[in-house]
This record gives C-alpha cells, structure tokens and sequence, in this order.
C-alpha cells in the first residue's frame, strides 16, 4: 500500500486498530479467513470515512502547502 | 465521544470476555502468519519462529493494546488498589498500627466536628435561613434583649410588613397527661400569630398559628405540635388535628403538625407544642422575664413592665429598613422615657439606646456561647492529634520503603515510570487512609454522642440535636483522609522511588543510602515530641485549672439534699402556697435523720438567678450611669443553719418574720463591701423606688450560681404572706444522703401528691454539675495527650529498632573490636534522647505561643504555668527515654558474630 515506506509494526497496529474501532470509526467482526481459519476483519464505519475523508483533506493541505513551501 | 463511554463501560464491566476476544484476535493473526510462512517454503518450527519475530510475541502486543484502550487508567487504579490491598494483608502488623493510630485521629476529628457542625456552624431547618435575625438591644449597659407584649405590638403596627416581625417566649416544661391518664410533660413556647409565617415553613398536616390567633387575652385554646411529640402522642395518626390536649390543666385543640425535623430555634430545647402567646396566664407560663412595676400574677400580655418576649424577623442584611422601622417606633419612646430622668448622664443614656438586628439563622443555643472557645480548643487539639498519627505512618512507610528498596528498584528499572510507581504507593497511602476512616467513622458517632451527653449532663433518652454522620461530617471526613493520606504517604513514595538503582540491585540492604532517609524520620519523631508537648501542657493546664475550681471552698455545706419543686406547674394557686410550704417543711423534718429543711425561690447551683438593678441605697453615691445591682433570693424559715451560711454580723430571720410582711433583708459580705465601703450595714436601708428595706444581718459570701462564679453582692428576703413560688427545697441530714434522698421524694408525694418533685441531690453533686464543661475539656484533653505521647514513644521506638537492626552489622564490628557494651548501649540510647529533648526545645516556644489562646479558659492558672510545662515536658522525657531505652538495650545484646555472619 506504501510501498515499503512505511513498515507498521504489529505492536503499533493492533493498539491502533482498537483505538479507532473505540472512537467508532471500525467495526470488527470474526469471519473465516481464506484458508479457513477464524480471522478478525475490520471494516470502516460510515463516521469513520467521514473522519478519514476530513484527515485526508486536512493532510492534503498541509501536503500541498509543504510541497509548495519548498518547491520556492 | 458516546462510543469512547460505551467502549469505557465495555472495557470495564466485560474486562474478561474483552481480554479475551483481543487474545484469540492476535493468536489468530499469529496462526495465519505462521500458515503463511509455511506456504512460502518454511519448516513448521521455524515458521513459528518467524511469526513470533514478526509480530512481537502475542502477549506482548496484547499488553500494548490495553495500555491504550479506554479505561486503561481506571482498570491500572483497580489493579493498584488490589495489589495495595495484598501489600497490606502481607503486613498485617504494621497495617494494624497504622489504621489504629490514623482510625483514632480521623475518628476524633469526626467526632469533634460533628459536634461543632451541630452546634456552631448548622442553620436551621427552615426555607432561606440567612434572611432569618433577631433583634438585640444596643446600649452601653447589659440589657436583656426581652421585650414586652405591648412594646411588640407598637413594633409590629410600624413594621414594613406587619407580619413580618414575631414574638416568642423561652422554652417550658408543661404538665400534660397521656391519653391513658398517666401524667406526661411537654416542652412549649409561646408565639406569636407570625412566627411560621416569619420562619416560612408549611405545616405538614393542618394548619399553623395565624395572626387571628392573635385576638384576646386568653382566648386562642390552639396548639401546633412538632412532629416528634405527634408521633410520641398520637402514633403520628393524621385524626390528631382535632383532638384535645392538656397543658398545665388548660385545654387546648391541636390545629396543625410542623414539619419533620423542625423543632424550635433553640438547639438545645426542641420544642413539642407550640400555643399562641395570648395564653401565657392559661399556661401558668412564668419564666425568663423582667418585671418592673408589674404583677406577674395577673396576664403578662397586656402589661408594660413585664418584658419577657424575643423577636424574630426577616430581612437581608443588619442595617436595612427593618431596623429603621424598628427604632423608628423605639426612638419616640425613649424620648418620653428621658424627659421624665433628672440626670443628664441617665438620660444620655436613654436616649443612646438603639435597636438592633442580628444573623439568627442558627438559632439560639446556651451551650453554642459557653462551648464555643472549648470546642475551637479541641478542633485544635484533635488536628495536632491527626498531624502526629501522620506523622507516624509516614515514618513507619519509610522504614517499609527501605525495605522495599529492592522492589521499587526492580518496578523501575524494568522500565516503570517514577510517576506510576509513586502513584502506586500513593494508592497504598490512600487505601490505609480510607480504612483508617472507615475505622474512625464507625466510632465517631459513638464518641460524638457521649460528647454531648457529657455537655449536657444528659445520660439516656433522645439528644436534643442531632450529631449523627450526615453529609457535612462524612464529606470533612473524606477530605481529612485525603488530605491527610497525601501528608503522610508522599514523602516515604518520594525517598522509595529515588534510588540510584545500581546501588539497591547490588546490595541486600546494607550500605544503601539511608542516611537520609534516617534524617526525615529523626525530623518527624522530633516533630511528633513537639507537638505531643503541646498536647500533654494542654492536658496539664486543663487539669490545674479544673482541680483548682474543684477545690475551691463553696461557702456552703456541700453534703445538704436539695430537690427541685415546681408548684406552678403543679397547679398551686398563690393563696395555697404558705400552706404546701408548711407542709412540706414539716413532713420533711419529721423524717428521720433529718435535721433541719427549708424552701428558697432559687436553690444553690440551679442555676436561678433572680436579680433587680436601680436600686437606691442609703448613704450610697451611685456614678452617673452606673447600674446598682444586686441578686437576689427570697428564702425560707432556718435558709442560713440548713444550707450551711453562717452569719458574719446580725441576726437571722425569726420564725415568725418568715411569711410576714416586715420590710427586712439579709446580705452577703460582697454588698457589704461594695455599697457600705467603711460603714455598719446592719440597720441601713435600700429599696426600689425608696429605701424601705431593712439590713438586719450580714452572711457570709457564697459561690451561689455556680463553681466558676465567684460571689457577687446579694440580697436574701424573706417569703412574705403572699409568697412566690418556689423552686427549691434543701434538707440537712445526718445520715446517707442518698437514702434520706429517695425518703424525702417518697414523702414529698405522700403529702403532696400534685407537687412536681425532681433531680433530688446533694448539693456537692450540683456544684460538680456546673463545672461539667471544665471536667470534659480536662478529660478529654488527658485522653487526647495521653494519644499524642503513645503515638510519638511508638514512632521513637519504631525508629530505634529500625536503626538499631540496620546498624547490625556495623554493632558487630564494634563488639568484636572490644567495644563494652554499656558504651553502645549509651551511645544508642543517647540518641533517642537527644531526639527527645530537640523535640522538646522547639516544642517549649510554641507551648508559649500557643497555650496563650487557651488562657481565657483557664482558673488560676497562667498558661504558661511553670510547674506544669516542667511536668509535661519531664513527662515526655521520661516516656521517650524509656521507649529509646529498649531499642539501645537490644544493641547492647548484639552478638558480633551472628551479626557479622548476617550477610
């Protein structure tokens, strides 16, 4: 998805994951996996891409102002 | 944010299922990793190994999540208090200590308090009690604040809102009989048709006293009852609006029930029936007044002299148009009052009178006036008690947090941060606080009620005020055990966490750093031996001046009977006075043992006091303004012989004088001497309007009122043919008190049977009774140092061995070198000394600080009374040497050998 810039630890991720499914921004639920194994999948809420709708934009700014700010 | 709390909630209540669910989420993700790397080619057993690189090991994951989950922080306190809860468990010596200790300070503290929030600080219960005053009179002169019927009527026409402005009498017992005919009494006042209105309550069944109560003298048969008495008398049943009651053999209709928990607005006398002041004559009502030119025999409520009632009112702050209103009215009246004085002073005086008003939402107490400097003396005196138990448990957490070393080191090198594990210990602290309180609010009622039953002298039946735990005291609780948990346990959680880790992981305990922490412990036991002086000179003090007061000579026989009768209440008509008076005399003479008996309007240490001023006195120059004074009694046949005065010059009543109508007094050494400077009494007169009063015999001065009250010029009158009513008898007999007592009641209501007859006693017992404030304080202090100097040997002791067993080692070296024993033991016992006497000097300036504020309460004894600051202070000195001695002799005994093993 980065392509190998960013490497998440699990350590990081889990924490992460549970912080957002408490702000209500994922649902989980346990489904068999590919290989039929019990897996724990999460999905976006409707709040939660409301919030990474807003992120995203608030991050583009500052991503098009930094870009900008050292093209000069 | 309704998802954060529904998560909270979640985290907290279903810990385990959630705890759970998150083990079997990482697993499941470990599982299919390792599937995954054995797909790409791995062994199984490497494939796990893998896996487990990867992801960082399942529950080291699933501890990271729970640190940041909702709830985290409240989930960590729990967890601290249960492992807080094992750390005391695991002590169970040392938790004991310290709760009992912390339960005595925190308990006291309660108690005290609630007996100060009961008497100094609570309002009544009534709607917007800080709007509620009373009016008071503003003169150079101490006038009573009592003011007549028509004087309140004329107050009342020109008052903002005429129904604004009550009346109400003090507090009586009255005679009334169950509904089974057994005769009962109940506590009344008299009001007037404002008074609810004025305290804006709402009855809870009928209604209350109005204004048209209000019409005719004698009129209003009416009664409001307080809920207690309705439910005493009547099983609370709501058809008692209605029915009859009898008082003082008047009839009454009960027409209204107050509400709960209201009971008058004088703490000490809860009233039970409240009746409109036009029946003060039907009520045989006849107490607290001041009469001038007045006869008490005939209704109170149209006559001018008679002053006899206090005024309530409401308003929103002492100088608003209230009082404009008031002396308005007044200013008029005192004007007519100084045109008719010839001395300009007098009249200066006058008309110098104001009215005034004051905050009455506290009501009135007796006992809030005389207990309020003790009760501050002991809020004072419970708190340094509070401050040495901290400063104990702080010195016994640091002899732990020693101990602990090892643990703490431990906690915080594996990566726990100081904050968390101080709070840790804070939460330690907290917990042994809030049990210690627990402790303390379990005994605090107990101890608050046997205050107030000391105050009052009242051992059984219901309290007149609450002092239970209500909010107010378990709040205050709460806060102490706060404050206080923080006080004691933050420095030991300071000292425990600041290590220098190496040292404490290398080594057991020996060579550690404790050379500081030995020092704040030294600092806290010298701190503890000061302020346990303070205590122990209190208690000293306390104690001199109650033994002072004790045996202070009376000026009367102290073993002579007297028992309180009540003839009014009885129902005894004037005309049939001298006969009951006889009577009663006589049957208690013909008693056997008895020697001789005799009546007095005012018994000794009754606490009656009669008094007159505006006296005029042949030969005596009175200064302008000055009030001449004096006290008064009106006394039976034989008074002087029975009580045990004796005459200093003059003679005695005659028998036949007793009940006649000659103008004769007898007085005491104090009139003589204040208002016949130099002159012969015997023969002089005095008088009201003019002197018409003979002196014929002087005797010999009295404590009459009461221990603490030294005598004050008086004069003793004879009963005339139409003799007042009575309030005590006194009997001399040889013999058992106590049997000839219990005879005398018996035959009192043989012969009389109508008489009210009660607290039949010696005289000695109510001298004693009087000095009931100066007893429980001496008590109470002596209770209170005695705590102060057990908690500040234990620190010492604890202190001592603890050094003593960390200095083991070093004791060791010192015996195998050749030390003698009686030098270590003196070179350990020394230090406690020193401790002790440092304690002591910084102890000494603050005694004579501090012990000023106590002086006023004090008889005879300067508050830096030498002899009793050098007992306290020998006290402590040979209390803490003898708690320093048996750590200092444990040294001594140290066997170098299995101390030098010993690591």
């Amino acid at each position: 998805m980065t392509g190998g810039t960013f490497v998440v630890q699990p350590g990081s991720l889990f924490p992460a994951l549970h912080r957002l499914e408490e702000a209500g921004w994922l649902e989980s639920d346990w489904q068999p996996s590919e290989n039929n194994r019990r897996a724990k999948y999460y999905e976006m809420t409707r709040a939660g891409r409301k919030q990474l709708s807003q992120e995203t934009a608030q991050w583009n700014r500052i991503a098009l102002a930094m870009a900008r700010a050292l093209e000069t | 944010m309704m998802s954060r709390l529904r998560s909270l909630f979640r985290n907290l209540v279903y810990r385990d299922r959630v705890d759970q669910d998150l083990d079997d989420e990482v697993r499941a993700v470990h599982t299919l990793l390792v599937d995954e790397k054995i797909q790409s080619g791995l062994s199984p057993e490497q494939a796990r190994r893998a896996a487990t690189l990867e992801l960082g090991g399942v529950d080291s994951v699933t501890a990271q999540v729970r640190e940041q989950r909702a709830g985290a922080f409240v989930e960590m306190c729990l967890r601290d208090i249960r492992y807080a809860f094992r750390m005391l468990r695991a002590n169970p010596g040392f938790t004991f200590v310290v709760v009992l200790s912390l339960a005595a300070g925190i308990g006291a503290n309660s108690a005290i308090f609630s007996v100060a929030d009961a008497l100094l600080f609570r309002t009544l219960p009534i709607p917007e009690a800080d709007h509620l005053y009373a009016t008071r009179y503003q003169s150079r002169l101490p006038v009573a604040p009592r003011v007549s019927y028509p004087f309140f009527a004329q107050l009342r026409a020109g008052f903002p809102d005429p129904r604004g402005l009550a009346a109400m009498s003090r507090v009586a017992r009255g005679r009334t009989g169950l509904p089974s005919g057994e005769p009962d009494t109940a506590s009344l006042q008299l009001v007037s048709g404002e008074f609810f209105g004025v305290l804006r309550l709402q009855p809870q069944l009928g209604r209350f006293l109005s204004p048209e109560d209000d019409r005719a003298v004698g009129g209003h048969p009416v009664a409001v009852i307080s809920e207690a008495f309705w439910r005493r008398r009547f099983n609370g049943a709501a058809d008692a609006i209605g029915r009859d009651l009898a008082l003082n053999g008047a009839r009454f209709t009960i027409i209204g029930v107050a509400p709960s928990g209201f009971t008058g607005v004088w703490l000490e006398s809860p009233v039970e029936v409240w009746i409109p002041v036009m029946m003060q004559a039907d009520v045989k009502y006849m107490q607290n007044f001041s009469a001038s030119d007045a006869d008490m025999l005939q209704p109170w409520v149209p006559q001018d002299g008679l002053r006899w009632l206090e005024l309530v009112l409401r308003a929103d702050r002492a100088d608003g148009p209230e009082v404009v209103a008031l002396n308005a009215v007044f200013r008029p009246i005192l004007l007519q009052q100084a045109d008719r004085l010839d001395d300009p002073a007098a009249r200066q005086l006058t008309l110098d009178r104001r009215l005034t008003i004051e905050p009455f939402s506290r009501g009135s107490s007796a006992l809030r006036t005389q207990f309020r400097t003790p009760l501050f003396a002991l809020m004072a005196m419970v708190a340094l008690l509070l401050l040495i138990a901290c400063a104990n448990t702080a010195n016994l957490l640091l002899a732990r947090a020693t101990s602990r070393q090892r643990e703490m080191a431990v906690r915080l090198s594996i990566g726990a941060s100081r904050t968390r594990v101080m709070g840790q210990l804070l939460i330690e602290s907290l917990l042994l606080g809030t049990i210690a309180a627990a402790v303390g609010l379990a005994i605090a009622p107990l101890a608050s009620e046997l205050l107030v039953r000391m105050t009052i002298g009242q051992d059984s039946g219901p309290l007149p005020f609450s002092v239970g735990l209500d909010t107010r005291v378990l709040i205050f609780t709460a806060i102490i055990t706060l404050v206080t948990s923080i006080l004691f346990g933050f420095a030991p959680a300071w000292r425990a966490t600041d290590l220098s880790l190496a040292t404490a992981l290398k080594s057991s305990g020996r060579g550690t750093p404790h050379g500081a922490r030995l020092s704040l412990s030294k600092i806290l036991v010298v701190a503890q031996v000061a302020l346990s002086l303070l205590l122990a000179v209190g208690a000293g003090l306390f104690l001199r001046s109650f033994g002072n007061l004790a045996s202070l000579p009376l000026g009367f026989e102290p073993h002579v009977l007297s028992a309180a009768v009540n003839p009014s209440v009885g129902g005894y008509e004037v005309r049939e006075l001298p006969a009951l008076y006889q009577g009663v005399i006589a049957r208690a003479e013909a008693l056997p043992g008895v020697e001789s008996a005799t009546i007095a309007m005012c018994g000794l240490m009754t606490g009656c006091r009669s008094g007159a001023d505006g006296l005029a006195i042949t030969g005596y120059t009175s200064q302008p303004g000055e009030q001449v004074a004096v006290q008064e009694n009106r006394v039976g046949p034989r008074y002087f012989p029975t009580v045990g005065m004796s005459m200093v010059a003059g003679r005695d009543f005659e028998a036949r004088e007793i009940g006649g109508d000659a103008k004769i007094a007898i007085v005491n050494e104090a009139m003589a001497q204040k208002y016949f400077k130099g002159r012969d009494p015997i023969g002089q007169r005095f008088g009201y309007d003019q002197p018409d009063v003979e002196i014929i015999g002087i005797v010999r001065d009295a404590r009459v009122n009461s221990v603490r009250e030294s005598a004050v010029p008086m004069v003793f009158y004879p009963l005339d043919s139409t003799p007042s009513y009575v309030g005590t008898m006194h009997v001399r007999a040889s013999g058992d008190p106590e049997s000839t007592g219990v005879a005398l009641r018996k035959a009192l209501q043989e012969v009389e049977p109508r008489l009210p007859v009660a607290q039949v006693t010696t005289l000695d017992v109510l001298a004693a009774n009087t000095l009931r404030q100066e007893r429980l304080i001496a008590r109470l202090t002596t209770v209170l140092g005695s705590l102060a100097l057990g908690l500040a040997c234990l620190g010492l002791y604890g202190l001592m061995s603890y050094a003593v067993k960390q200095r083991t080692a070093e004791l060791g070296i010192r015996f195998a070198l050749g030390a003698p024993r009686i030098r270590v033991l003196w070179m350990i016992f020394r230090e406690s000394l020193t401790l002790v006497v440092v304690g002591l000097a910084i102890g000494l300036p603050a005694v004579v600080v501090v012990s000023r504020l106590i002086g006023t309460m004090l008889f005879e004894v300067s508050p830096t009374d030498p002899a009793t600051v050098a007992a306290a202070m020998l006290a402590l000195l040979v209390v803490g040497a003898s708690s320093g001695y048996l750590p200092a002799w444990r040294a001594s005994r140290v066997d170098p050998l299995t101390a030098l093993r010993d690591d």
